[in-house]
């Protein structure tokens, strides 16, 4: 391992201390180092991070530590909603099959039977309502 | 009171948020919005989606903290917890996207990007011309390099390989890698690098 290998640490703080003054002693003889430790300071310097927007901080805090009473009353509530909501569904699908299988039974024939003898019955009864309405007219 | 939270560890906030106390959260909130703000932005590249990101991942650190294990490991936590929020949003944007892609420059073996030991040609430019020059080339990196140049403003190379997942000897080539990368489009853009230490 070359002593150049060891500038990102020496830069970032990192080399062990036993290591750190062999390195110091190189960049006494190194000018490549040098110019890319500068390099290095530059950039950090470059890179600082701007403060975050102050309105995004307060969101943080509007949603979380600083909740009003009914946000937090709201938030509490929420999964007391959701049980409530997955109740209601299990009874209604629970309902709905019981009444799909205990649903009253017919005979198609027997119905079949009932309207051909009742056919006659209400085209007598249409028949005579539209001849009383021919007369009205 | 504010300075007594001031003086305690990350493990030792998050440990007191967790037993009630609510302004060990905030004294969190303030010690990383700025670098954890600026890591998001420079990945999104987007205002928008950053701010979004951003509370994205306190909230998420609220909801959760009681899953943190204090081993003084939370900025690794905190900076993966919104390095996977950065992937989900692209990723809802394109399924197959990846920070840890690699452009083709970024195989290239180095001397190729800067010959080692070339001279560089020296012109001392503004400070903060040539901070700007240096923000550009930065935000000018591929996803993989850009990421590691920022982080290593926050944390050091050993929480960096913590929060990314990777090798110390990965993270220190493409570290280096992306500081030449760096250097060469400086001296591409400009014909200037920076002044030597004399």
């Amino acid at each position: 391992m070359k002593p150049c290998d060891n500038l990102m640490l020496y830069a970032q703080g990192e080399l062990p201390e036993a290591d750190r003054e062999t390195f110091r002693r190189h960049l006494q003889n190194c000018a490549h180092c040098r110019a890319e430790l500068k390099f290095l300071q530059l950039e950090q310097e470059a890179l600082v991070a701007p403060a975050a927007p102050a309105h995004l901080v307060e969101a943080v805090f509007a949603k979380t530590t600083r909740q009003s009473a009914f946000q937090r009353y709201k938030a509490a509530l929420k999964p007391l909603w959701s049980g409530v909501f997955m109740a209601v569904l299990a009874v209604g699908l629970f309902t709905g099959g019981w009444m799909l299988e205990h649903r009253p039974g017919y005979d198609s024939q027997e119905i079949i039977a009932y309207m051909a003898e009742n056919l006659d019955e209400e085209y007598q009864t249409f028949a005579s309502d539209l001849a009383q309405l021919e007369a009205d007219f | 009171m504010a300075n007594e939270r001031n003086a305690l560890t990350d493990d030792e906030l998050i440990g007191n948020f967790v037993r009630g106390d609510a302004l060990a959260f905030e004294e969190l909130v303030l010690r990383y919005k700025n670098s954890l703000y600026q890591y998001i932005l420079v990945m999104t590249g987007d205002e928008g989606a950053a701010g979004d990101v951003f509370q994205e991942v306190f909230l998420s650190v609220y909801k959760s903290a009681q899953k943190y294990q204090p081993q003084g490991k939370f900025k690794a936590w905190l900076f993966r917890l919104a390095r996977n929020r950065v992937l989900n949003y692209f990723r809802d944007k394109d399924p197959l996207f990846s920070l840890d892609q690699t452009d083709e420059e970024g195989k290239e073996p180095l001397h190729e990007i800067l010959p080692s030991g070339e001279e560089l040609p020296l012109q001392t430019l503004e400070r903060a011309e040539l901070a700007e020059e240096i923000r550009k080339a930065a935000l000018a990196l591929p996803p993989k390099q850009r990421e590691m140049v920022y982080l290593r403003q926050y944390m050091s190379f050993k929480d960096i390989a913590q929060t990314l997942d990777l090798p110390l000897g990965t993270v220190l080539a493409t570290s280096h890698r992306a500081i030449k990368k760096m250097q060469a489009m400086l001296l591409k853009n400009r014909e200037v690098v920076y002044e030597t230490v004399r």
